[in-house]
């Protein structure tokens, strides 16, 4: 098989995915259906930016697809397999070599230097070693923040925490980025920069990159654009 | 990078919430290692005491009732060898009287009952710990600070005082020709010394000098035994025998030898070997003209045990001789004879040479044929009587009654023959030798141990005394002798033996078959290993780690919550962290390992300040034991002592319990949805519904247990309530305990469902009535954190509560039959036994009761009702002794008393358990195969049981050791706080079986028939008062002699509850540090709700609020709370204590009083813990709190 077919083979499937919330919030007698015969395909390589109103469902797709959260119907396939079918420790096992996750609160550790915060994903697989220091090092790099390394989140801004947040979603080599806002707390400029960022390292890293956004600024460069609507993803243009 | 860096990384960056943390665990450590250290410091103290106490002396060998010669001392010391020394110590139970010589007829002294006397010199003084101390020269007497402590300011070096001591007797007192009249003897003595402070040596050494183990100061007087000796008549002297027409040597005697060095088997073995029958108080007397030789005692009888000895050597003849009052013609009673001797023999024993055969008529041996119910006469007797063959004679004698009386019985026998006065019947080695009786030329010269009609006697009675002296007159088979004067003390008051007295091998060869055949231990003449027996009871002693444990179990607990409610709000902080690592693909369990792993790490730190704490925690503690609750241990020498073990137990119990509360919190944060985590989402306000739905399960079941409760100490009938449920406790009382803790549990669950309603209450209104709403319903926000700081208030408030409920005060109690006091005004103990019962009206005649009394002192006479008991003293067992203790006092309880009732039980079903005491004996002979040894039936009080012997119904207890029983007593009832608390009880006629040697009456309860019947109503506590007092100064007056000493019963159970009272108060003390714990957990959550609402309290004073009015809002919601835990563990323990409260002795005035101002203190200290909040709240900056949001 060629690197072409590989490419084109689908990474990603999800099919008639539904998500009904029943909990405290909406009430046994009152569901909340949220997702509902959702299908989608991604291949490696290929990068979508999900759109939609507030509520709409987007964190909830994505946090199904990166295993935070289980669908209430419908299955998730990642390389032809349902990663719900592992038990909770095949499932962190899971997130942690497949997914690389980029949150609009960049979530880093405040005890953590930049440097240690890239590296956090490793503990899981056991520790970093000096190899691993070296790569965390080189993707700051690529960010432009390896004279950062040894600073503690306090002392960085915003957009350089996002940065941090990205580098440290690309550590595991993951073939999942899935990014929630990433651009949400950032100022226009600093957004550009991380958006451009996004790309340009799942292009590199050859990973199924979906990012839900509010921004149609940042949704705009992405070659694929959906909105979810009614619980289904709606493709806003053809960008291939 | 690694696990272990982020770790640390954590720990630093999150230190303050980590020493919140560990600030907890610092306390939670501190407590139980300061509980165990405080156990092992009471332990160790206890030991050291002990050791102290006794100096050198590691054993002692006998004690009170039997005198052997000084010089066996030296000949044990010599017989032991290896370097050991033994010291010969008089040791008596006397009373003292300031004033002296002054005093004597006036009684104008001061008075000090219950004093050890020893008679000391200075091999002694040398074995012990007396510093600067001097012994005793004679004449002289140097007083230990328990009797300084009671005279206080009355005594002092230089002074005289009199010292009143029981005058040792051979004869025990309550034989036929024991002396009765004449038991006290009283000795005027300098006192030399008084141990003090200024004797520090001597405080902790000799001045504590005891051979049992307490912790108690104990009454001690040493005299010089020089002294002692010459006052009671055992020094060395010589002593014209006018019988035998030649002066006889008595040695100096002691009752007890002290020994230093040496092994218990060494000094058994040693003592077997050198104990001559001389310290036995036998002699073997050599009838030449017989050719026997005589086994006696000075005892006039010989012990069981000593016959059983000689029960291996050939021909004897066992004899038992009384003295008839009066023997007479029934035909015609002016033909009598006064106070002959009547000898019991064995037939076949008397058949031959040298003791028989008893030729009479026409028969060579009289005796051969004697039917139980005739007598032989000798050939004086007939004479005088003018009886023969066929002819019935009658028999006056005195039987010895068990209160000391001697009713005359009476009793005609045919008389079988007349033996000739010559031969074996002309025998005066028939009667033992007794000094005072046998040895005087006239009826008119003995020492006449009870009143003689000596009017009555003939000049043919002087006759016969004067040429045959105490031969006996008459003859009954041996069986009919014991039935009618076995004594309890033995069965043969000689023993003859068919040896030559003149053939020295052959009568050294019956010496030491007899002194080796001797079971020392049957005749209290073993050896007890004294320090040895300490050291077990000091390491036995009351678990007072666990005791403190115990007590601090809701500080340990509180502080167990707070840790995990700490340590749940430092990782609440920073819930966004733990969703990432989730979300990273680290497994719950590695971020719990994580979590785990800081609060190891805080743990760890924690622990070891925590221990360092505790030692702290611990001098706290024996100071407060030392000083504030002296009642609880009785004795200031407590000493901390710090042991590795304790503190390493300390430190890992209290990790453990710490890890563990912090494990739970971390694990129920992983319980929410990464997502949620990630969110920042702590389960608050969302708190789920199927949590309501816990809250509502445990609040049903636990308001199903408090109906169940209620309706039980409603319907169910007063018997069955009243009967044990388990460890001592009534049913009542337990289900009165399940309905508060339900009750408790109830209120906190509606607390749950109340706050996860999530609306506490409308928020309409306006003002501070619709700010205190707000405030209310902010509260139902964090569910969890609410409730646990609720339950931790509550608990303490619940247990302070409780133990101020528990307080008793007997003072304040009417006298009732049913209760611990058994309707008794007045216990009293005599440091002499009374030989006659003062109860009974022939003792009170004899002991002179009524001699002299005035019109008032004669009318609480005539209703007082007096109960006198049998005592073998034993040790200390009540709850006053820290000691383990073996055996505790017996006291024998008379018929009388056993059918007059009274006390409370635990769990007796019969009417009158008392009953159960007159069962008859049982024997182990079924169990052991062997003989077996007899079971008596004993009752003991709950407390000393329980706490000090470890004993339950059902249970046995060896005496005098497990490992040498003689008998064995089974506990078939047990009292409710009694004033026998320390003792156990048996019934008299077993007692009398069990300890025959013990003489008289020693322990006494006083009633008065106007008081004390059961469910009495209560009337004028001063004039019952006035008849405790008159009765108290009659008694002690008219039997000072005896060392009498009288206590308000109300008085002695108050001290016995002192014990309990204090271990209340230490209780409550360390409640308080709970409910201390509790505030600061409400404080700190209050602090952490105000903290996560900065930006809701912002935009309160964005659109309006004033500053006051977030204040109020803060208080209302900690008021909220305090105010529910406060209540709810006040009511439930209120109702829990129910039972008790409705009982005579609860002081609820001064409970109510009482717990009003310590709630009022935590409700002040709670609001100003809030404060803290409420600053917080007041600083938050409004913009940049609205812009962080």
């Amino acid at each position: 098989m060629s690197d072409e077919e590989t490419q084109q083979q689908a990474h990603l499937e999800v099919k008639d995915l539904g998500k009904t919330f029943s909990g405290a919030g909406a009430g046994a007698e009152n569901p909340l259906e949220v997702l509902g015969g959702l299908d989608l395909e991604m291949a490696r390589g290929d990068k979508l930016a999900v759109t939609g109103p507030s509520g709409s469902g987007k964190s909830t797709l994505l946090y199904i697809i990166g295993t935070l959260d289980q669908p209430t119907s419908g299955t998730v396939l990642v390389e032809g397999s349902n990663p719900f079918d592992r038990d909770e420790a095949g499932l962190a096992e899971f997130r942690n070599s497949q997914v690389g996750f980029i949150f609009q609160d960049h979530h880093l550790l405040p005890q953590c230097t930049v440097l240690e915060n890239v590296m956090i994903p490793l503990l899981a697989s056991g520790g970093a070693g000096t190899a691993d220091a070296e790569r965390a090092t080189g993707l700051l790099e690529r960010v432009g923040l390896s004279d950062r390394s040894s600073h503690l989140p306090a002392q960085i801004s915003g957009g350089e925490r996002q940065r941090v947040a990205v580098c440290r979603s690309l550590i595991n080599d993951p073939t999942l980025l899935l990014a929630d806002e990433p651009t949400g707390n950032l100022d226009h400029k600093t957004a550009d920069g991380v958006g451009s960022l996004l790309l340009e390292l799942a292009e590199e890293q050859q990973a199924v990159l979906i990012c839900v956004t509010h921004s149609l600024e940042l949704a705009r460069r992405f070659p694929r654009r959906c909105e979810l609507v009614e619980g289904r993803l709606v493709d806003l243009e053809e960008g291939r | 990078m690694s696990r272990w860096s982020l770790l640390k990384a954590t720990l630093f960056y999150h230190w303050r919430a980590n020493l919140a943390v560990g600030l907890g665990v610092v306390a939670a450590t501190a407590v139980i290692t300061g509980a165990l250290v405080v156990g092992d410091s009471v332990q160790t103290s206890l030991l050291d005491m002990h050791l102290d106490r006794l100096g050198q002396v590691d054993m002692a060998v006998g004690g009170r009732d039997r005198f052997v010669r000084e010089d066996l001392a030296a000949e044990l010391q010599e017989a032991i060898g290896s370097g050991a020394k033994v010291a010969p110590l008089m040791m008596m139970r006397g009373s003292l009287e300031t004033g002296g010589s002054e005093s004597v007829g006036a009684r104008t002294g001061m008075r000090v009952g219950g004093v050890m006397v020893y008679g000391v010199d200075s091999r002694f003084w040398d074995l012990t710990q007396h510093g600067t101390l001097p012994a005793p020269a004679p004449g002289e007497v140097v007083l230990s600070e328990g009797v300084a402590a009671e005279l206080g300011s009355r005594v002092s070096v230089g002074q005289q005082v009199r010292l009143w001591m029981e005058l040792p007797n051979a004869i025990p007192r309550d034989t036929l020709l024991g002396e009765r009249d004449d038991d006290t003897i009283d000795m005027v003595l300098d006192v030399k010394g008084v141990v003090g402070p200024d004797h520090p040596v001597a405080r902790r050494g000799v001045g504590r000098f005891d051979l049992n183990p307490s912790q108690q100061l104990p009454k001690l007087a040493f005299v010089a035994l020089e002294t002692l000796q010459e006052t009671l008549v055992l020094n060395k002297r010589r002593v014209r025998n006018r019988e035998q027409r030649r002066f006889d040597n008595y040695p100096a005697r002691v009752n007890t030898l002290a020994v230093a060095g040496g092994t218990p088997q060494a000094v058994s073995e040693a003592l077997a070997r050198t104990l001559s029958l001389e310290d036995l108080g036998l002699s073997l007397r050599k009838l030449e003209k017989h050719g026997y030789v005589a086994l006696e005692s000075n005892r006039m009888v010989l012990d069981d045990a000593i016959v059983a000895a000689a029960g291996s050597l050939p021909g004897q003849s066992r004899v038992l001789v009384h003295l008839a009052n009066r023997l007479s013609n029934a035909e015609d009673p002016s033909r009598y004879s006064m106070y002959s001797i009547v000898g019991g023999l064995v037939p076949d024993q008397v058949a031959a040479a040298p003791f028989g055969p008893f030729a009479g008529g026409e028969s060579d041996d009289v005796m051969g044929d004697l039917p139980d119910d005739s007598i032989v006469i000798n050939r004086w007797l007939a004479d005088d009587l003018g009886l023969e063959r066929g002819g019935r004679l009658t028999m006056t004698y005195h039987l010895v009654g068990s209160h000391g009386e001697l009713p005359e019985e009476q009793r005609t026998f045919r008389v079988h023959a007349v033996t000739e006065l010559t031969g074996p019947a002309d025998d005066r080695g028939l009667t033992p030798h007794v000094p005072g009786i046998t040895d005087v030329r006239t009826f008119r010269d003995w020492r006449q141990p009870f009143k003689m009609d000596l009017d009555a006697l003939t000049q043919r009675d002087d006759d016969y005394w004067d040429e045959f002296r105490a031969t006996p007159k008459a003859f009954v088979t041996y069986k009919t002798a014991t039935e009618m004067w076995q004594s309890r003390y033995g069965t043969a008051t000689s023993l003859r033996m068919a040896v030559d007295p003149g053939d020295a091998v052959a009568l050294k060869e019956v010496r030491e078959v007899i002194e080796q055949g001797i079971d020392l231990s049957s005749l209290g003449l073993s050896v007890q290993p004294v320090k040895q027996h300490g050291v077990r009871a000091a390491s036995g002693t009351t678990p007072f780690s666990g005791l403190f444990i115990g007590f601090s179990f809701f500080l340990i607990g509180a502080a167990t919550i707070l840790i995990g409610l700490l340590f749940r709000l430092g990782i609440e902080r920073r819930v966004k962290s733990t969703g990432l690592m989730l979300a990273l693909g680290l497994s719950p369990r590695a971020v719990l390992v994580l979590l785990a792993g800081e609060g190891l790490a805080v743990t760890v730190l924690g622990g070891v300040v925590g221990s360092a704490a505790g030692i702290g925690y611990a001098h706290l503690m024996v100071y407060g034991l030392t000083h504030w609750w002296v009642g609880a241990v009785g004795t200031s020498f407590l000493e901390v002592d710090v042991r590795a073990s304790s503190l390493a137990a300390g430190f890992a119990f209290s990790s453990a319990v710490a890890l563990a509360a912090i494990v739970v919190s971390a694990r129920g944060l992983l319980k929410l949805p990464t997502r949620e985590l990630l969110a920042g989402v702590v389960r608050g306000v969302m708190d789920q519904a199927s949590n309501v739905g816990r809250s509502r399960r445990v609040l049903g079941i636990s308001i199903g247990i408090a109906a169940a409760g209620l309706l039980c100490g409603v319907v169910v009938p007063d018997s069955l309530l009243s009967r044990e449920a388990f460890s001592g406790l009534s049913i009542r009382i337990v289900v009165f305990f399940v309905l508060g803790i339900s009750l408790l549990v109830s209120s906190l669950s509606v607390l749950s469902v109340v706050l996860g309603r999530g609306r506490v209450g409308s928020l309409g209104g306006r003002g501070l009535g619709a700010l205190t709403r707000l405030g209310f319903r902010n509260a139902a926000r964090h569910r969890s954190r609410s409730v646990l700081s609720v339950a931790m208030i509550a608990s303490a408030a619940f247990l302070i509560t409780a133990v101020a409920a528990g307080r008793r005060d007997p003072v304040a109690e009417w006298p009732d039959a049913a209760t611990g006091g058994g309707g008794f005004l007045l216990v009293a103990e005599s440091s002499q036994p009374l030989v006659f019962d003062p109860g009974s009206a022939n003792g009170q005649v004899k002991l002179e009761l009524a001699d002299g009394l005035d019109e008032r002192k004669r009318a609480l006479l005539e209703t007082m009702d007096l109960h006198s008991f049998r005592m073998k003293a034993g040790e200390e067992s009540s709850c006053l002794n820290l000691y383990q203790t073996r055996l505790p006092t017996i006291l024998g309880m008379s018929r009388r008393t056993i059918d007059r009732g009274g006390f409370r039980f635990v769990g007796a079903g019969e009417e009158n358990p008392w009953k159960l005491l007159e069962e008859v004996p049982r024997s182990t002979a079924a169990e052991d195969g062997a003989g077996g040894l007899p079971v008596f039936p004993v009752m003991g009080d709950m407390n000393t049981l329980q706490y000090s012997l470890h004993k339950a119904v059902g249970d046995r207890i060896a005496y005098p050791d497990e490992e040498n029983p003689t008998l064995w007593l089974e506990i078939v009832g047990m009292l409710d706080a009694s004033v026998f608390q320390g003792v156990l009880v048996m019934s008299e006629q077993h007692f009398r079986a069990a300890f025959p040697d013990v003489v008289g009456f020693r322990y006494f309860l006083v009633g008065d028939s106007r008081f004390g019947a059961a469910g009495q109503v209560a009337g004028d506590l001063a004039e019952l008062d006035d008849v405790r007092r008159g009765q108290a100064e009659l008694l002690e007056s008219k039997l000072g002699e005896y060392g009498f000493d009288a206590e308000p019963v109300v008085e002695r159970l108050g001290r016995f509850l002192a014990v309990q009272n204090t271990y209340l108060s230490t209780f409550q003390v360390l409640g308080g540090l709970g409910l201390l714990l509790g505030t600061i957990g409400l404080a700190t959550v209050m602090q952490r709700n105000v903290l996560e609402r900065r930006s809701e309290l912002a935009l309160l004073r964005a659109v309006g609020y004033r500053r006051s009015g977030l204040r109020w809002l803060v208080l209302s919601e900690n008021a909220f709370l305090l105010m529910w835990g406060l209540v709810s563990g006040t009511v439930s323990a209120l109702l829990a204590m129910l039972p008790h409260l409705m009982t005579a002795g609860a002081d609820v005035g001064e409970l109510a009083g009482g717990l009003a101002q310590l709630l009022s203190v935590v409700v002040v200290v709670g609001m100003l813990a809030a404060l803290l909040a409420v600053a917080e709240a007041v600083r938050t900056p409004v913009v940049a709190s609205l812009r962080s949001e």
